[in-house]
């Protein structure tokens, strides 16, 4: 009769021991995670030059479009032509820390082959060619009126391009 | 009268069928990724074959009789190279068969990952489109070489691969700008997105390494140095590879706090029917299980 009974107390003191353990492990568990971003002082600009013409095509790509986070701060879809200023001012949501702008623009399209990353010719190493020279985009940011970003973002391809240019402001990326 | 004629056409139809089938060349590619690439380059005019199946890791992989016989069929086989297939098992393949092999990776600028033996070129090129570029141009130029007469076409349908490829660079870099810059860390277990990393302004962090080997032999010290690096790293989400143990991975997340972001395809895609069942699904899966993890 006792064996029994002893067994079902182990049993009974084997899962008390494995329910309070799981409670135990769960109560010393670290908090999750918070990224706290702080919102950057003063205001930020950012200016758009072409070298070249653009324009949208059928398939969505626009003439020129310029991103930041979930907002899209200007987008084109007729031509764009060369040397003409584009500036998107007060840009809202800028973080301390690195902060991604997505410049992408669509040449017109030119006669000649496609050269760059994406064409059936292997672009030479470092070189850029005479084709591609003729297609860059200029792009400045700038906080509070002083340039904080000035860069030029070549096209390879006579294919719609885009790169994300890189700002830094004040000290650390977040804190957690 | 009319019965007959169709039982001849069909009787000659039967007869001819094996014998167009034939004329197809063969290419035995090593990974599904390459593949995919392959057949989107010579489209039905070859039959394209893979040793490895959805899901399957090219690290850990050992070779069978079968996969022997496949590569004694092919007139082309394909592989990544820079050590993906551990113990060189493609090359093997291909040198016991007498069979030209084509290497991927051929032409692009190799990344460094630590290895038990020191720096070696990181093989998990493809995770950059422009990289994935290189891999067609390689692929173009062996299939065309091996079968000249319709290397124009090959040529045609690689010009317009090229284009896909370009618009999926985009569509990336304008669904990764929404993630904050801060926030843009991405934690897998091996560090297969280290060129993923490198073209979209992510920082790449993988606690063990970039092969696969130890995956099922972890110790608790080896855990407890990656929960405390994840900690260290603190983001809100790491993310879980398709092709590798993923039992290990969730229990880590829970012991350092973090969600799982998601699984992603890395060194193998995903099965047919799925969105990873190509390429250009597989990437724009992944992107959208990053952003939707770390936004």
């Amino acid at each position: 009769m006792i064996r029994p009974v002893l067994a079902v107390l182990i049993a009974a003191s084997i899962l008390l021991f494995v329910w309070q353990y799981a409670e135990f492990t769960d109560r010393i568990r670290p908090a999750p995670v918070r990224i706290v971003e702080d919102a950057a002082a003063g205001q930020f600009d950012v200016r758009v030059v072409c070298t070249f013409d653009c324009a949208g095509n059928d398939f969505g790509s626009p003439a020129l479009r310029v991103r930041f986070r979930d907002r899209v701060l200007m987008e084109r879809q007729e031509s764009v032509a060369a040397g003409e200023v584009i500036t998107v001012r007060n840009v809202p949501d800028v973080k301390q820390g690195f902060n991604d702008f997505l410049v992408q623009a669509t040449p017109l399209e030119t006669a000649g082959a496609a050269t760059g990353a994406f064409s059936l010719e292997a672009p030479a190493p470092g070189s850029r060619g005479e084709t591609a020279i003729a297609r860059a985009v200029r792009v400045e940011i700038l906080q509070d009126g002083f340039v904080v970003a000035d860069e030029l973002l070549w096209s390879g391809s006579s294919g719609p391009f885009g790169e994300l240019v890189r700002i830094q402001v004040g000290g650390a990326g977040h804190s957690h | 009268m009319r019965f007959r004629s169709l039982l001849v056409l069909l009787l000659l139809s039967l007869w001819l069928t094996p014998l167009a089938y034939g004329q197809h060349k063969v290419a035995v590619c090593s990974t599904t990724q390459i593949a995919d690439f392959t057949r989107q380059i010579v489209g039905d005019d070859w039959e394209v074959l893979c040793v490895l199946g959805p899901g399957q890791d090219p690290h850990s992989y050992e070779p069978r009789i079968e996969d022997s016989e496949m590569v004694a069929r092919a007139d082309l086989c394909l592989q990544n190279g820079w050590h993906l297939e551990g113990g060189e098992w493609m090359q093997d393949l291909a040198d016991n068969n007498s069979k030209p092999l084509v290497t991927c990776v051929t032409g692009v600028v190799p990344l460094q990952a630590a290895d038990k033996e020191g720096l070696v070129n990181d093989p998990h090129a493809w995770f950059a489109p422009a990289n994935a570029a290189i891999y067609v141009r390689n692929i173009l130029a062996g299939v065309s070489k091996t079968d000249p007469e319709n290397a124009h076409m090959f040529q045609q349908r690689a010009a317009l691969y090229l284009g896909q490829l370009n618009a999926l660079d985009l569509w990336i870099k304008n669904q990764v700008v929404q993630i904050p810059a801060g926030r843009r860390v991405l934690v897998t277990h091996h560090d297969a997105f280290g060129y993923f990393c490198t073209t979209y302004g992510f920082e790449a962090a993988s606690p063990a390494g970039w092969t696969t080997e130890e995956i099922g032999g972890i110790g608790l010290d080896r855990r407890q140095e990656i929960v405390e690096k994840i900690r260290d790293i603190g983001v809100p989400s790491i993310f879980v590879e398709t092709s590798l143990d993923q039992r290990m991975i969730s229990e880590i997340a829970r012991d350092a706090g973090v969600e799982i972001g998601g699984n992603l395809y890395s060194d193998a895609m995903g099965a047919e029917g799925t969105a990873g069942e190509t390429y250009i699904g597989m990437m724009r899966e992944n992107v959208l299980t990053i952003v939707a993890g770390l936004k």
